[in-house]
C-alpha cells in the first residue's frame, strides 16, 4: 500500500516548498499508521487525497505561509517553476476579477460590446447545429437514416414493398429497421367538434428501436403494425394536454379518426414531438394500419418504383456505418436482380439520423454560411472596438506597469497578465453571449412558422448542446487574443524613461504627449471598423432590395381579398358521388352572405402544391409534363385571374360536353408557337389500353402564381372539374368584400353551421399566404439590417470614442495654442481631418470588399444585382454622415473647453 | 485586552492540543488530538493555518527536527505554545468561567413556560 504520488506532485506543484514538504511528511507518516490499522488501501488513498487537496485549497497559489504578499506589489514573483507561473496567473485574475467588482463600469462596456459580437456568432452557430441533431426524446446513438440515391436526388426513399424487404432481412450490422411516412392528415369527431391532426405512420418496431418514452400507456409495437390488428393510435404529450386535458382515462379511450374507431393505447413523452422537423404530429398510427386507409386507392403498397416511408435504422453494437452499408447494399443488390426498377439499381446511402432533413440543410447552406459571414464580420468589429478601447485604458495603467517591470516583472510577464484580464472579459462575455445566443437562434428558427395554404408548417426548433458551448468558448478565447494582444503587447513595454520624466504627469495618468505610434494604431482600428460597417451596410442594403423586389411581385390575381380555405368531407359522410354536389351548394351558400362577393371550389387553391400531368400538345410529337388544376365555372372571375382570349369555363362545360381547357399565356406562348391557341387540342393519354382523351382550348388567361410565389410563370392547363377526375380534399376560396383577416371566423362559423363535422384544415388570407413565400426574404432582411446596425452602431461609438480620447489628450496642446492666439478650428481641424481620413480609407476598403462578399450572397437575391449602385450609395452616404457626426462631436465639445481652465487643471 | 488578542474557538482547541501534546505537538499530532479527544474533525490544512496564525501572532513557535526517512526524508515542524500563548489561554478561560457563571442549563429548560 503505497500513499497517492500524484497527491503529493500536485502539493508541489501548486503549494509554497515548505509547506508542501511540512504535508507531506505528516501525510505519510499518518499512511504509514493506516497499514496496521483496519482502513483499506482505497479508503486510505481517499483519506490521503482529501487532506492534500485541503492544504492545496488554503495553501494553494500563493506565496508564503500568511499567503499575503505584504510589501510586494502584484505581479511580482520569486523565481520558480510552473507552479509560480500558474499562482501569478490566477493571482492576475484574482485581481482583475477584483477590479471589475470595484470599478463595473470599467469593464461593462468592452464586456458587453464583445458579448453582442460574440452571441451573433453563437446564435448563427446554434441554428446551425441544430441541421446535426437527432430528434430529441430519442436514444441518438447508433441512429442512421437510410435513403435511397438516385441522380437526381441523393435523399430518396425506397418504395414500401422495398422497404418491408429490408426490414425483414437479416442484417447482423443493424439493430433494426424502422420506416415512417410522415405528413398526413387526418379529421378527429370529439363531441362537439371535429378537427385536422397531422400525424406519421411508423413501422411496428419505431417506437422500441428509438427507444421512446411513453408518458402515459405504452408505444405501438410490431403486434399493432398488421392488417388484421385491431387499430390502435398513439397521441403527442402536447396534443394529449391540449385536447384531453391530460386524463389519465385518455389512454384506452376511442377516437373516430376520419370516421374510423381506433384506442389511443399511450400517449408519448413530452420530450418526443416526431421524427421530422416539418410536422408536429399529434398522432402516430401503424403503417399497415395507415395504408389500409390512405393507399387504398393507389398502388403504393405493391409498386416498387413508387416513393414509400422514410427509413431510420440503428446501428447494432460494435458495428460500423460502413458495415451496414455493405450488408445493405446486399440486399438492395439482391432486390435488383429480383424486382428491378425502372428508373436504375437500388443505391443505397447511410447518414447520421437527423431532425431537420438533409436537403433543408442544403437548401440552406448558403444563407446560413452567408449568416455566418455577417456574424463574423460583427465579432471582428466588436473586437477591433473593444481593442482600441483596451489601447486606451493600457496607456492609463501605463504608469502601473512601469512600476511592476522597475521590480522584476519581465515582458513575458506582464504580457502574459494583461492576455490574461482580456482572456477573462472576454469570458465573461462569452458567459453574456450564451444567454443571448439561444433566444437569437429561437428567432432565426422562428420564421419557418410560416404561413401557407396548409397551414402546418412549424418553427424550427434550436436548443443548445456541447458543440454549441464549446463554440462560444472558443469563439470567446479568440476574441480575447485579438482583442487583447495589440494592447497587450503594447501595454507590457513600460518606458521606464516615461516614469523618470513624466513625474506628476505620468501619473496623472497618459497625459504623454499623443505624437507616439499609438493613434496609428488606433486609427488603424477605425478604418477597420468602418470597413467591416460598410460591407455590413451594403449587404444589408441588398437584401431589404430583394425584399422589396419580393414584395413588388405581380401575383396575377386578387390577394388582398381572398380567403383560401382547405376542408375535407372524409368524416362527414359525404360520398365522393355526392361531393360534387356539396361543393356547389356549398360555394352558393357563401355566397349569399353579405361579406361573400363571390366564392368558388378548385381542388387545388392557388399558391399550393399542383398536379403535374404528361399531355400531348397539338402538333407536338412527344407528351410534356404541365402543372395542372382543377377549378369550377366562376374561378378564374372570384379570384381575379383576367381573361386573354376566348372564355372562361361556363356551367355548360359539363361530363355530357365536350371537354375543354383553359390555358394560361406561358403555356400558348411556350407550346402554341406564339399563336393563338384557341380551338387546338391538349390531350390526356388514356390509361391502360384507353384511347387519349382530349381537351379544346377554349379560353386563356393571364398568368398568375399557382403553385410558387417566387418561381417565374410556368404553363398551366385548367381543367373543368365536373369533367375531370375528383382528388380528394377541396379548397373553398371567397372573394371577401371585408378585409380578409375578419371573414376567416366568420367563413369558420359559417362552416360549422353547415355541418360540425365538416373539417376545415386551414383558412387564411391570400396575404398571409404571400407572406408566407416571402418568409426567407424577410428573415434574412431582418437579420442583416439588424447586423448591419450593431455594426454601424460599433463603429460609430468607436470612432466617438477614438476622438474623444485623442481630443482629450490635446487639451493641452489646445489651450496652449489658443492662449496664443490660434483659432480653435484651425487646432481642431487636422485631428478631426485625420479621423476622417482614416474613416474614408476605411470605407474605401470596405466598398472595394463589398464587390465580392456581394457575389458570395447572389443566392440570396432576387430581382437585383451584387452591384447595386443604390445599396452601395445609399451605405456609404449614411456612414459617412454617421462618422462626420461621431468625429465631429467629442471635437466640438472640445471647442467650448476654456484654454485658461484646460491649462490650470494640467 | 487588545483587539485581536481574542482567540477563536479552533484556535484554543489548537493550543489546547499543544499543551497536551507537550513535546510531540506537529501538524498531524495535533490533528490526531483534536479528532480524538475534543471529537473534532479537521482537515490538516486547517490545522496548518489555525498554527500559522498562532506563530504570527507570537502564540505559539515552531522549528524544525532532522529530515526523517519515515516521511519521505521532510523533517517534522514541531509546535509549542509560548508564554504568550499560555495567558492568552488562560485569559479566555477566565472569561467563559464568567460567563458560565450562574449559567444552569438543565433548570433554564425545566423552568420556561
Amino acid at each position: 500500500m503505497t500513499p497517492p504520488s500524484l497527491a503529493d506532485r500536485i502539493l508541489r506543484l501548486l503549494v509554497h516548498p515548505e509547506i508542501a514538504g511540512d504535508a507531506i511528511g505528516d501525510l505519510r507518516e499518518e499512511y504509514s499508521r493506516f497499514k496496521t490499522s483496519e482502513l483499506g488501501g482505497l479508503r486510505a488513498n481517499m483519506w490521503y487525497w482529501r487532506q492534500a487537496l485541503g492544504v492545496v485549497s488554503r495553501y494553494g497559489l500563493r506565496r508564503g505561509r500568511s499567503g499575503q504578499s505584504e510589501g510586494m506589489p502584484p505581479g511580482s514573483v520569486r523565481p520558480g517553476g510552473l507552479g509560480d507561473e500558474i499562482a501569478a496567473v490566477i493571482d492576475g485574475l484574482r485581481q482583475t476579477m477584483r477590479r471589475f467588482i470595484k470599478t463595473p463600469g470599467f469593464a461593462a462596456l468592452p464586456v458587453i460590446t464583445l458579448a453582442l459580437g460574440i452571441s451573433a456568432s453563437t446564435g448563427v452557430f446554434t441554428y446551425i447545429n441544430s441541421f446535426s441533431q437527432p430528434f430529441p426524446g430519442v436514444d441518438g446513438g447508433g441512429l442512421l437514416d437510410l435513403y435511397r440515391v438516385t441522380d437526381g436526388n441523393p435523399y430518396g426513399s425506397f418504395s414500401y414493398a422495398d422497404v418491408l424487404d429490408f426490414a425483414s432481412a437479416e442484417i447482423g450490422a443493424l439493430e433494426g429497421v424502422a420506416a415512417v411516412q410522415t405528413g398526413w392528415a387526418a379529421s378527429i369527431r370529439h363531441e362537439h367538434m371535429t378537427e385536422v391532426v397531422f400525424g406519421q405512420a411508423v413501422s411496428g418496431n419505431f417506437f422500441p428501436l428509438f427507444g421512446i418514452e411513453m408518458a402515459a400507456g405504452r408505444g405501438l409495437t410490431p403486434e399493432d403494425d398488421r392488417r388484421e390488428a385491431s387499430p390502435a393510435v398513439v397521441i403527442s404529450h402536447q396534443y394529449w394536454q391540449g385536447r384531453f386535458g391530460g386524463a389519465s382515462s385518455t389512454v384506452g379511450s376511442t377516437i373516430l379518426l376520419n370516421n374510423n374507431p381506433y384506442t389511443i393505447v399511450g400517449v408519448a413523452s413530452r420530450d418526443f414531438v416526431g421524427s421530422s422537423a416539418s410536422v408536429r404530429p399529434e398522432v402516430w398510427m401503424p403503417l399497415e394500419q395507415y395504408g389500409i386507409v390512405y393507399w387504398a386507392r393507389s398502388d403504393i403498397a405493391t409498386n416498387r418504383n413508387r416513393a414509400g416511408p422514410q427509413m431510420h435504422v440503428r446501428l447494432s453494437r460494435g458495428a460500423s456505418r460502413n458495415r451496414a452499408l455493405a450488408e445493405i447494399s446486399a440486399i438492395a443488390a439482391g432486390l435488383d436482380a429480383d424486382a428491378p426498377l425502372e428508373n436504375g439499381t437500388r443505391e443505397v446511402s447511410l447518414l447520421p439520423a437527423t431532425w431537420i432533413h438533409p436537403s433543408a440543410r442544403e437548401a440552406e447552406a448558403p444563407t446560413t454560411r452567408i449568416m455566418l459571414l455577417a456574424a463574423v464580420g460583427l465579432l471582428l468589429l466588436a473586437c477591433a472596438n473593444v481593442a482600441n478601447l483596451l489601447l486606451s485604458i493600457a496607456r492609463g495603467r501605463s504608469h502601473e506597469i512601469a512600476v511592476r517591470a522597475a521590480i522584476g516583472a519581465s515582458p513575458g510577464r506582464l504580457l502574459r497578465q494583461l492576455l490574461t484580464e482580456n482572456l477573462l472579459l472576454s469570458l465573461l462575455a462569452g458567459a453574456l453571449a450564451l444567454l443571448l445566443a439561444n433566444p437569437l437562434a429561437s428567432r432565426i428558427g422562428s420564421y419557418f412558422a410560416r404561413p401557407s395554404v396548409w397551414g402546418y408548417n412549424v418553427p424550427r426548433e434550436v436548443s443548445m448542446d456541447l458543440r454549441v458551448f464549446l463554440f462560444a468558448v472558443g469563439i470567446s478565447v479568440i476574441a480575447g487574443l485579438l482583442t487583447g494582444i495589440v494592447p497587450a503587447v503594447r501595454g507590457s513595454r513600460p518606458l521606464v524613461e516615461e516614469l523618470k520624466e513624466g513625474g506628476e504627469r505620468s501619473v496623472g495618468g497618459g497625459k504623454v504627449s499623443g505624437r507616439r505610434r499609438l493613434p496609428g494604431m488606433r486609427n488603424l482600428m477605425v478604418s477597420a471598423q468602418m470597413a467591416v460597417a460598410v460591407i455590413l451596410a451594403i449587404l444589408s442594403g441588398l437584401v431589404l432590395r430583394t425584399l422589396d423586389s419580393v414584395r413588388r411581385i405581380e401575383p396575377g390575381f386578387d390577394v388582398d381579398h381572398t380567403v383560401a380555405s382547405f376542408m375535407s368531407t372524409s368524416s362527414s359522410g359525404v360520398t365522393v358521388e355526392e361531393r360534387q354536389g356539396f361543393y356547389r351548394e356549398l360555394a352558393l351558400r357563401f355566397e349569399g352572405l353579405s361579406w361573400v362577393r363571390a366564392a368558388t371550389v378548385a381542388a387545388q387553391a392557388p399558391l399550393s402544391p399542383h398536379r403535374q400531368r404528361e399531355l400531348r400538345i397539338d402538333g407536338q410529337a412527344d407528351p410534356v409534363s404541365v402543372t395542372t388544376a382543377q377549378v369550377v365555372p366562376g374561378f378564374f372571375e372570384t379570384v381575379g385571374i383576367e381573361l386573354g382570349a376566348g372564355r372562361f369555363f361556363a356551367l355548360s362545360d359539363t361530363s355530357g360536353t365536350p371537354d375543354v381547357v383553359v390555358i394560361n399565356r406561358t403555356m400558348e406562348r411556350r407550346y402554341f408557337g406564339g399563336r393563338s391557341a384557341l380551338g387546338r387540342q391538349v390531350w390526356q393519354p388514356g390509361q391502360e389500353g384507353e384511347p387519349d382523351r382530349g381537351f379544346e382550348v377554349v379560353g386563356v388567361v393571364e398568368d398568375a402564381k399557382v403553385r410558387d410565389f417566387l418561381a417565374d410563370h410556368e404553363p398551366v392547363v385548367y381543367f373543368s372539374y365536373p369533367q375531370h377526375d375528383y382528388t380528394p380534399g377541396n379548397a373553398l376560396i371567397l372573394s371577401t368584400t371585408i378585409d380578409p383577416r375578419a371573414a376567416v371566423p366568420l367563413l369558420e362559423r359559417e362552416l360549422r353551421a353547415v355541418d360540425p363535422t365538416l373539417v376545415l384544415v386551414n383558412a387564411l388570407p391570400y396575404t398571409e399566404v404571400v407572406r408566407g413565400f416571402q418568409f426567407i426574404q424577410r428573415r434574412n432582411a431582418e437579420i442583416f439590417t439588424a447586423v448591419a446596425l450593431l455594426g454601424l452602431a460599433l463603429a460609430a461609438t468607436g470612432l466617438f470614442s477614438v476622438m474623444s480620447l485623442t481630443v482629450g489628450q490635446r487639451t493641452r496642446e489646445i489651450g496652449i495654442r489658443m492662449a496664443i492666439g490660434a483659432h480653435r478650428r484651425e487646432i481642431i481641424r487636422p485631428v478631426v481631418g485625420r479621423a476622417l481620413v482614416a474613416v474614408a480609407v476605411g470605407v474605401g476598403a470596405g466598398l472595394a470588399i463589398s464587390l465580392v462578399t456581394a457575389r458570395m450572397i447572389q443566392s440570396l437575391l432576387f430581382g437585383v444585382e451584387p452591384v447595386d449602385p443604390v445599396s452601395i450609395g445609399a451605405s456609404t452616404v449614411v456612414l459617412l454622415v454617421v462618422a462626420l457626426l461621431a468625429s465631429y462631436l467629442p471635437a466640438r465639445r472640445a471647442l467650448r473647453v476654456d484654454p485658461v481652465v484646460s491649462l490650470r487643471t494640467e | 485586552m487588545a483587539k485581536g488578542r481574542h482567540l477563536g474557538e479552533f484556535e484554543q482547541l489548537v493550543l489546547l492540543a499543544l499543551l497536551r501534546l507537550g513535546e510531540e505537538g506537529y501538524g498531524m499530532t495535533v490533528r490526531r488530538e483534536l479528532e480524538g479527544t475534543a471529537k473534532r474533525k479537521a482537515t490538516l490544512g486547517s490545522v496548518y493555518g489555525t498554527l500559522d496564525r498562532l506563530e504570527e501572532k507570537g502564540l505559539v513557535c515552531s522549528w524544525r527536527a532532522d529530515p526523517d526517512p519515515l516521511r519521505g526524508g521532510h523533517p517534522r515542524r514541531y509546535f509549542q505554545v509560548t508564554a504568550e500563548g499560555e495567558l492568552a489561554l488562560r485569559r479566555s478561560q477566565r472569561m467563559m468561567e464568567r460567563m458560565w457563571d450562574g449559567v444552569d442549563l438543565s433548570a433554564d429548560e425545566e423552568s420556561k413556560p
